[in-house]
This record gives structure tokens, C-alpha cells and sequence, in this order.
């Protein structure tokens, strides 16, 4: 007995050494990649340094200057609403999008091609094109306006805080659906055919039938494509930055054009590092709440 | 059993703390060990004065010396994307190259309104190029991270006194010349003269009202169809460096400035006097009375001068190079150009900016003489003409300067703007978000919700604020 329990214990070291040998190339990437730079990013967060020579500690200052400045929570704020009201948006339209294309209906894989489109292109093409678009003076949307009769004086979307607002988050939704779209079907694809059955069975509706058979069914995906797109949009910048450049008069302005304009407009590196900090543990915070509230008990 | 397993799971946290810890150290040591080796390069031992030759040796460096083996020269360049100017950087490049075969000159093109962010990251990254592009306002960032390397003893002191003095005295700071200068754009009112002769203006305003007054004549509608087609007032108000340019020639017009220092080397901001009201104020009246083409927010400097080359605008806060740009897109506008003094709030006599950009050599530069050689080059007065030839940018060569094509024809307005006062911008480090309260400010006034005195005072304690976080 204790010799077999030796050599099992033996065993057992071996394979748990083989094991640690194995993953300490991907650990190391991802110290790499991932924890050093945190960690980097952590450091100069309580450093007032131009990153190059001059290096001075000062501990938490920045920190209790972001968490008492009004303007850092504004950002904050119009960073919320923009998230919430992109992310709403793709997982609504993406949702509707993926039901839609799940039905048996002709040319539906062209549908579906097309519908992908806009995730294909890359953000910055997205930013300039609809900048375009918007464009008063030489923009289809207000050609299109004035053909319909609709208006009788260019609408300067990108002009005016509230639609310069609506603006940036209609293109955002429009780039973005698509990959819900996908993780949507990809996600109806896994539900038994038969829960459906049954519900028609039941005397269950198409809605009904939406509601309590493919909304439920959809709830890992819905928890994983929402901590995706609230951690992606909350950081957002691309399209925003080309659009609006965080104006007019900063209503367009997210905690990452703030962060991008604190190190190099401001060359503050310590506040813009300490303002990623706080992001950071903003996000896993969200994520933390997304999973327990969207949690699959089964 | 249980004490093995217990053993090996302590190991495991033990070895990621480690690891983490020994990252961090190492991460903290690195930049430590890096702070202390990085020193300044030693000045190169200043040369004896070269004994001034021949004159045109001053200024003709037509046959540069080649380097021995093959080298690249590496330029961070804003020109090289622009058209047509980027003709002229590419001409001094292909040229060079035709000198000295074994060298290839690299351009790494950066939008103007991105290089100081750019050439700061590279900065960081220990990456930047032999040359980079220096504008002005990039002087106090520079200046921190010493970046830059002294051109007085190479480029030769009686090379350095063929500059225009205008030029030198924004780019020596210290005692030491950060950049070589180029060519300039001080601002003006360019003008479409033929829509001028049409409409049967014949002289310029004075004051910021007799421009605004203009501006609302010349707002038309030139087809008769009902709509307004013409706007007397091609505005930049992008939040961007190009609009807070304009914005800040237009308070320096009304008495005001963003940012200087004191006698005592103090910064004081400037946003309190009235002209940076007034200047906002303008702002406000000119969108309100509808002189401005829609859609001013997302014009920029491209957007702006496509407005006078399609005749949508008239007249436009700028440098002679917009000529360039505008003559580019509709080449029937060639001698139909030209500039005036900005106005001025009360009629004081005019103040431009002298808007100049050079090229620097990087401190970290492995070809510091090959970089020498090429910048002379580029200053020969055949070359810099190029340059003047397909943008009317002024050179920073007093010999070139000599030169009938650059005094004459449709520059002739903007040269004449350096006859009076010239403003140099301050060398503070913090400059870029000073100029981020300008271009907040003019946005804050396009939305017409606050007034011109709140949005003022509100940049003064912006200002103030920046001044006491960098002190």
C-alpha cells in the first residue's frame, strides 16, 4: 500500500511538473503582453515622468486629483451613457438581426453577407466615411433630407452637442451589430430544436415562444457578448476621435480620448496612466456585476 | 498525500508571486538603470568658425559630401503627405539621392496635427528618426525632452547667420539652434480677388467689424435659387491645432494672447484681458449672421480651403500656403489670389505669427553628418524655392528671400504681414493643452449657451490651472 501510494505520489509530481513546464510558455506570454504592461502602467500612474528621464514618485496624486475633479466625472458619465446606449443598441439590433436571418427564407446567406459588412471595414474608414455622410455641405444625409423635403436648412449632425452625440453612437451601433449578429446565431444554433416543438406543442406563439425558449437560451451568450461589448465600447476611440475629436465643446468627449489628450496634449503620462487604472477596475467591476445577475445556474 | 499536495500548491503561488514580484523589480530597475545611463550627449567640441569663402558657399550646398557606405537617412516629415508640398520634400529627397547614390532617405509621414504626439511616442520608444519636423509650438516638449541636437557647431555659425533673424529667434532657445528652419506661413486674410472685383470691393477692412460687415456682403446667393451659396467667411473651427492657430491670430488682433512669460520667466495667461473676448465674440457674431459655410465644427484646414476653391468661401484666416492647396484643386485660380492684413479689434496696427517649420536633427541620430549635408541641401536656394514655387511658403534663407518670385505675385500680401508686429508663441512644455482651452473655447461659443465674457473667464482659470499643475 505505501508503495503504491508512493509511487502514485511520484507519479502525481511528475505529471504536475510536466504540467507547470508546459504552460509556463503561455504564463510568460501573458505576463508579458498582459500583467507587465498593467503592472508598468500601475507604476507610472504614480510617477510625474515624461518617460524618457525625468522620473519623479508622487505616490496617489493623481488618483485623488481624478477622484475630486467634477470633469473627470462628467467624462465618466458621457463614457457610461455612450457605452450603455452603443451596447443596448448592437445587442438589440444584433438580436433582431440573428432571428431574422435564422428563419428558412430565400437568399438568406446573401442577407447574412451583407449584414456583416459593416464589421469588416475597418474603424477608421467607418469614422471617415459617415463624417462624410453627416457633412452639411456635401453629405448624403442632408441630400437625401432636402430631396424628401424633410428640411430647408443643412442639419449639422456633428455640430451640436445632442446630435453630434446620437451621431457617433449611430455609427458605433452600425460597426458593431454585426459581431453580435454572429455570437447571436452561433448562440440559436445551440438551443434543441425540440424546446421549440414543444412549446408549439404547448400553444406557445412566435413570441412566446421567443421569449421563453430563445431568450433563455441565449443567456451565456447574452452574458458573454455583453461583458465583450461594455468592456469594448467603454474604451473606445477610433470612430469618436475621427468624428469629433471629443467636441463640440466636449460632449463627445469618453475617458479615452481624455486618457489619449492627458499624455500627449497635456504630456501628463502619471494622470492618463491613473485614469487607465481606475478604468480597469471599473470594467471588472461591471463584469463582476454582469455575471452574477446574468449567471446560468444550470 | 495531502502534505505533498499542500506543498506544491503553496510552490505554485509562490512561483507566480515571484515571478510578478521579479517583473516588477525588474521593470522598476530597468527604468531606473535607464534614467541613470541616459545622459545628454556631450556637445561635439565646438569647431573654429569656418573663414567665410566665396558668399554663395553660404547658401549653395549643391554637391553634398556623400558618406562612404551605404546609409539610410530617416525623416519624420508632415510635408511629404501634404499637397502639393510634399512634392518639395520628395524633390529634395530624389535629388539628394541623385548626389550620393548610396544613400536612401526614408520619409515616415505624420499628419501636422499628430507629429508633436508622434514624434513624443517615438521619443518614448527610443525610435526616433535621423530628422524630424519641427513646428514651433512642438519648442517646450522638445525643449523637455531634449530630444534635439544643437546645429550652431553643425551646421557652422556663419552658415547659421545666413538665416532670416526673425526665424532664428524662435528657433535658438538657450544659446542653442533646435531646428533648422525652412520656410514660414505668417497668417493673413486670403481672398478670392476675383470674387472681390465682382462684388466691387475695393479696399480691405480694418477692424474686426468692417470684416464681419464684408463678410456679410459677400455671403450670397449667386445662383438664385433661394439658397445661400456663398459665404463670405471660410472658417477653420475644427478643435484641432489649425483651428486654435486662426482662432489665437484673431485674439493676439484683439489685444489678447493664450499664454506668455513675464519679465520674470513666469507664465501668465492672457485669457482674462477683453481681446480674447472679443475675439470669441467675433466667433459668435460671424456664425450667428450666417457668413460661415454649415458644418463649421468638422471644417478643418483641407475642408476650408476646398471652400475657396470651389468659390462656397471667400475668405480665409491663413498662410500663403492654402494658395498652394486651393491652386492645386482648381488651377483657373491661379493669380486670383492673394492676402491682407488681419484685422484688428480696433484698428491697431496688424499682428501675424511667423508659422515656420524646419527640420531638427535627433539627438539619438547615428548620422548626424549625413543629416548636416542634407539639410544644407535642402536650404540651397534652388531647392527652397521649389518649395516657395509650389506653396508660397517664405524661406528662412535671407539670400532666397532675395528672390523676385518670392515677394511678388500672390504672396505679396502675406510678406507684407511680417512688416509689422510678429508673435512667437510661448515655450512652454504645457503649450498643447493651452491651446486645447482655445479650441474648447470658439466650440463653447458655436453652441451660443454661454456667453463670450463666461467662456473667457472659464479659459483664464483653465489656463491658470495649467500654469500652477506645471510649475
Amino acid at each position: 500500500m505505501k508503495s503504491v501510494f508512493a509511487k502514485r505520489s511520484a507519479f502525481a509530481k511528475r505529471e504536475s511538473r510536466s504540467g507547470m513546464i508546459f504552460t509556463i510558455p503561455a504564463a510568460l506570454i501573458m505576463f508579458g503582453l498582459v500583467v507587465y504592461p498593467m503592472l508598468y502602467g500601475f507604476f507610472i500612474s504614480t510617477q510625474k515622468s515624461n518617460l524618457i528621464d525625468k522620473w519623479e514618485f508622487v505616490g496617489a496624486k493623481y488618483y485623488i486629483q481624478l477622484l475630486t475633479d467634477a470633469q473627470f466625472y462628467g467624462t465618466l458619465k458621457t463614457t457610461a451613457l455612450f457605452a450603455a446606449c452603443v451596447v443596448i443598441g448592437n445587442l438589440s439590433v444584433g438580436l433582431l438581426l440573428a432571428v431574422l436571418v435564422n428563419q428558412k427564407i430565400p437568399l438568406v446567406n446573401i442577407f447574412k453577407v451583407i449584414l456583416m459588412l459593416p464589421w469588416l471595414f475597418p474603424e477608421v474608414v467607418v469614422a471617415l466615411i459617415w463624417k462624410w455622410l453627416f457633412s452639411p455641405l456635401f453629405g448624403l444625409f442632408n441630400y437625401v433630407l432636402f430631396s424628401l423635403n424633410l428640411i430647408d436648412k443643412e442639419v449639422d449632425v456633428l455640430g451640436q452637442p445632442n446630435s453630434a452625440f446620437a451621431g457617433v453612437v449611430f455609427v458605433c451601433i452600425w460597426k458593431g451589430y454585426p459581431i453580435v449578429m454572429l455570437m447571436m446565431m452561433a448562440g440559436m444554433k445551440n438551443i434543441p430544436q425540440e424546446r421549440f416543438e414543444a412549446a408549439a406543442i404547448d400553444g406557445a406563439n412566435k413570441w412566446q415562444q421567443f421569449l421563453n425558449v430563445t431568450l433563455p437560451g441565449l443567456r451565456p451568450i447574452l452574458l458573454v457578448a455583453s461583458i465583450l461589448e461594455t468592456a469594448w465600447w467603454f474604451k473606445h476611440f477610433t470612430i469618436v476621435w475621427l468624428m469629433t475629436n471629443g467636441g463640440p465643446a466636449g460632449s463627445t468627449e469618453l475617458i479615452s480620448v481624455d486618457i489619449y489628450l492627458q499624455a500627449f496634449t497635456n504630456f501628463n503620462f502619471g494622470r492618463a496612466a491613473a485614469e487607465s487604472v481606475i478604468i480597469l477596475l471599473l470594467l471588472m467591476f461591471v463584469s463582476f456585476i454582469y455575471s452574477r445577475v446574468l449567471h446560468d445556474e444550470n | 498525500m495531502q502534505l505533498t499536495r499542500t506543498r506544491v500548491g503553496m510552490s505554485r503561488k509562490a512561483i507566480a508571486a515571484g515571478i510578478a514580484t521579479a517583473l516588477l523589480i525588474g521593470g522598476i530597475g530597468s527604468i531606473s538603470a535607464e534614467a541613470a545611463t541616459k545622459k545628454p550627449a556631450a556637445k561635439p567640441a565646438a569647431k573654429p568658425a569656418a573663414k567665410p569663402a566665396v558668399a554663395k558657399e553660404l547658401n549653395e550646398f549643391l554637391n553634398p559630401t556623400c558618406p562612404a557606405k551605404p546609409t539610410t537617412l530617416t525623416i519624420a516629415s508632415a510635408v511629404i503627405l501634404e499637397k502639393p508640398g510634399g512634392l518639395a520634400d520628395q524633390n529634395n529627397a530624389d535629388e539628394f539621392m541623385k548626389k550620393c547614390p548610396n544613400v536612401k532617405v526614408e520619409f515616415i509621414g505624420i499628419p501636422s496635427n499628430n507629429l508633436p504626439e508622434k514624434l513624443t511616442t517615438m521619443a518614448i520608444g527610443g525610435n526616433l528618426p535621423d530628422m524630424y519636423m519641427h513646428f514651433t509650438s512642438f519648442t517646450g516638449k522638445a525643449l523637455q525632452m531634449r530630444i534635439f541636437e544643437d546645429l550652431i557647431p553643425l551646421l557652422g555659425q556663419d552658415y547659421v547667420d545666413g538665416f532670416d533673424p526673425l526665424f532664428l529667434s524662435e528657433a535658438i532657445q538657450g544659446g542653442k539652434l533646435l531646428w533648422a528652419p525652412w520656410v514660414a506661413i505668417p497668417h493673413a486674410v486670403l481672398y478670392r480677388k476675383d470674387i472681390f472685383e465682382k462684388a466691387g470691393i475695393k479696399t480691405f477692412p480694418k477692424t474686426f467689424d468692417e470684416f464681419l460687415d464684408l463678410a456679410k456682403k459677400l455671403t450670397v446667393d449667386t445662383d438664385g435659387d433661394g439658397k445661400v451659396d456663398q459665404y463670405g467667411w471660410a472658417m477653420v473651427g475644427t478643435p484641432n491645432g489649425s483651428g486654435a492657430g486662426r482662432f489665437h491670430t484673431m485674439v493676439l488682433n484683439a489685444g489678447a494672447y493664450n499664454l506668455k512669460e513675464d519679465t520674470n520667466g513666469k507664465f501668465i495667461s492672457g485669457a482674462s484681458l477683453k481681446g480674447y473676448e472679443t475675439a470669441l465674440q467675433l466667433y459668435g457674431d460671424a456664425i450667428k449672421a450666417g457668413v460661415v459655410p454649415p458644418g463649421y465644427t468638422t471644417t478643418g484646414y483641407p475642408e476650408a480651403s476646398a471652400q475657396l476653391a470651389t468659390g462656397k468661401g471667400v475668405m480665409m484666416i491663413t498662410g500663403p500656403h492654402s494658395m498652394g492647396i486651393i491652386v492645386t484643386q482648381n488651377p483657373a485660380l491661379k493669380g486670383k489670389l492673394a492676402g491682407f492684413p488681419v484685422p484688428t479689434a480696433n484698428g491697431a496696427p496688424p499682428i501675424t505669427t511667423l508659422g515656420q517649420h524646419g527640420y531638427a536633427i535627433s539627438r539619438s541620430s547615428k548620422n548626424k553628418a549625413l543629416a548636416v549635408q542634407y539639410i544644407k541641401f535642402m536650404l540651397s536656394t534652388k531647392q527652397i524655392l521649389v518649395y516657395n514655387d509650389l506653396e508660397y511658403r517664405l524661406p528662412s534663407r535671407l539670400k532666397a528671400q532675395e528672390d523676385p518670385q518670392v515677394k511678388s505675385g500672390m504672396a505679396a500680401g502675406f510678406v507684407n504681414a511680417l512688416k509689422g508686429k510678429v508673435w512667437s508663441d510661448s515655450t512652454a512644455s504645457f503649450l498643447g493643452s493651452v491651446v486645447k482651452v482655445d479650441y474648447d473655447s470658439y466650440s463653447e461659443m458655436f453652441l451660443g449657451q454661454k456667453t463670450a465674457k463666461q467662456i473667457a473667464a472659464e479659459a483664464d482659470a483653465k489656463i491658470k490651472k495649467l500654469i500652477a499643475d506645471n510649475a
